[in-house]
């Protein structure tokens, strides 16, 4: 995000919420509380924008969706942008000293928008909400044929992911419902949430369900993803593979192996023996192997007409360091996976 | 004037009397001409909710939202009540005949999703379900309202979520939270079966899933209705199933 100069915050009108009806007997505006606080109503007005100005750089809008961050302002002040004088609140009838009330609440005003201003630059641009909302563009087809691909990697062909320019010269990948081989997020999800319920079920056949399992199933299968991600992204940072922007796509090809873990959690009730069930479990395990190592390739050797040139030069150092790691990465889904089967 | 036009206590209980006659007019009161002019600036679809705040100022105080009354304080534990007090129920905004109406078409897996059946989206019903279910559990031996509460808060939230990230027209939680109660109908006359039987055999277990089938089915139809999303009905249905699942498992297995 650019850095804005100090200027005069301009908050927008909130355009998901009408105007509220206005009181006509109150003529500075409306009030929107259920029970006046004393025999002489204070005329409360929000605090004017102008007075905290001064300190304050532009206040940044950083909530996603925008009409609950409105609504969050006590009180909201949609009709305030079109006066240019707004009258100061008078707390007379709370017993506070004016000036000593209105040095709090430019003080609590400035507090609230520095705090936002921190967690904004630092924060802010982690997981942006864009990108969230490409990984859940998926459509049937893309559902079907992307599970077809998680459980028999080798009859793919092409695991290049497309990319498209914009106008900016930028180069970008294909949302998911273009690009059979671009991560979603929505599959990942369903599979955890779909694990969660069979380790519940599984439990209830055996007779000793009790909903805190449901939790329990949770909390572990979310350690072994924090797990799994925390491993990718120190390796990374080992290897100095750029991982800006592909902290989706790894939290994304985590979830993968949830697919395998459920459908061998589900050959367990036809009753294989116990040598059958291994079998079936190490294909399963073979083929997350597969498809991690096919599409992390992508990101860990990353392709030189994508990358820029002064790393040409280190993604040719790293190249066998960077091999050796991902070969680690696919193995280790061993050792989850075995750790999830046994609900 | 904001007074003048909110004191219609003798239309508005007609026209609330008069939902049995008009099953398909769906909002709280029934739409006058005067209709812009009685809530101006509040949104149609969220009439139901806000009618009983509309009227609940009073005693012709100045300022709209003041609740001081006229007459002592003794008129609150009378029975005459203040003057132009609508009645408890509209107040509370529960109508039962809503209610029935939405039930029936959930019911009814045939019939057709209207795509204002969830204009007024109230939670009394929703509610009332949740309740009934987790009575019945504790008629069966399973005392979990703590869990159908957490797993009714977390699911809806959940589903919150992912519609908005999944439709560009997005949609609020109140609606949400009213149609998933709304579905849960089918599970609740699960719930009634498992007092007089226990569910933990192969027809049990049929039972639950032919009610996790008509709940999801009913469900994904009206989501799909109301966020008018195209050929992506199977992905709502899914997590959608996935939270009736969780219910079916509290109601079809036995925390001992």
């Amino acid at each position: 995000m650019a850095h804005v100069p100090l200027r005069h915050p301009v908050p927008t009108h909130p355009v998901s919420l009408p105007d509220p009806p206005s009181t006509p007997s109150s003529p500075d505006g409306y009030q929107r509380f259920s029970s006046s606080p004393g025999p002489a109503p204070p005329q409360q007005h929000p605090q004017p924008q102008m007075y905290s100005s001064q300190h304050v750089p532009a206040y940044p809008m950083t909530s996603p969706f925008q009409h609950n961050q409105h609504n969050a302002h006590p009180p909201p002040q949609p009709h305030h942008q079109q006066q240019s004088f707004v009258p100061q609140p008078s707390f007379g009838a709370w017993g506070v000293n004016d000036a000593t009330a209105q040095f709090g609440m430019q003080l609590g005003t400035s507090a609230v928008a520095a705090g936002q201003e921190y967690v904004q630059k630092n924060f802010g641009g982690f997981i942006p909400l864009t990108s969230v909302k490409a990984h859940f563009n998926v459509s049937n087809s893309y559902v079907i044929n992307k599970i077809k691909l998680v459980l028999f990697p080798w009859m793919h062909k092409s695991w290049k992911r497309r990319v498209l320019r914009t106008e900016q010269g930028h180069v970008e990948y294909q949302s998911p419902r273009d690009d059979i081989n671009s991560p979603d997020l929505y599959i990942p999800l369903m599979a955890f949430v779909t694990y969660v319920l069979i380790s519940g079920f599984h439990s209830g056949i055996h007779a000793r369900f009790h909903p805190r399992i449901l939790g329990e199933s949770a909390s572990s299968a979310l350690g072994v993803i924090i797990v799994d991600f925390l491993s990718i992204y120190v390796g990374c940072y080992f290897c100095s593979v750029q991982t800006s922007g592909q902290v989706l796509d790894i939290l994304a090809y985590s979830g993968y192996k949830f697919v395998g873990v459920i459908f061998t959690i589900l050959s367990s009730y036809l009753y294989f023996s116990g040598a059958l069930y291994y079998v079936i479990f190490f294909y399963f395990f073979f083929a997350n192997a597969l498809f991690l190592l096919r599409s992390l390739r992508s990101l860990v050797l990353p392709d030189p007409a994508l990358s820029s040139s002064p790393t040409a030069n280190a993604s040719a150092y790293y190249r066998s360091r960077r091999i050796t790691f991902l070969f680690i990465e696919a193995m280790c889904q061993i050792v989850y996976m075995f750790f999830l089967v046994r609900v | 004037m904001w007074q003048d036009n909110s004191y219609a206590p003798s239309s508005s209980q007609d026209s609330y009397y008069s939902q049995h006659q008009q099953p398909s007019n769906l909002q709280f009161y029934a739409p006058s001409p005067s209709d812009g002019s009685f809530y101006p600036g509040s949104r149609p679809s969220l009439d139901g909710s806000m009618g009983p705040q509309g009227s609940i100022s009073n005693g012709g105080v100045a300022y709209g939202g003041n609740i001081q009354p006229v007459g002592g304080w003794w008129t609150a534990f009378g029975t005459g009540g203040f003057e132009g007090e609508p009645p408890l129920l509209e107040e509370l905004g529960i109508n039962f005949s809503h209610i029935r109406a939405k039930s029936m078409t959930v019911l009814n897996p045939l019939s057709h999703i209207d795509e204002h059946i969830m204009d007024d989206a109230d939670l009394a019903g929703p509610i009332l379900f949740v309740f009934c279910f987790a009575i019945f559990l504790l008629f069966s031996g399973k005392p979990n309202f703590g869990y159908s509460y957490g797993v009714g808060l977390f699911g809806s939230i959940s589903i919150y979520l992912l519609l908005n990230l999944m439709s560009e027209k997005g949609i609020d939680a109140y609606r949400v939270t009213s149609v998933l109660g709304y579905c849960l109908l089918p599970m609740v006359g699960i719930g009634a079966v498992s007092v007089m039987m226990t569910l933990d055999d192969i027809f049990g277990y049929l039972l639950a899933l032919i009610s996790i089938i008509w709940c999801t089915y009913s469900a994904s139809g009206i989501f799909v209705a109301v966020l008018r999303m195209s050929d992506q009905r199977l992905l709502v249905a899914y997590p959608v199933g996935l939270l009736y699942g969780c219910f079916a498992l509290l109601s079809v297995f036995s925390g001992k």
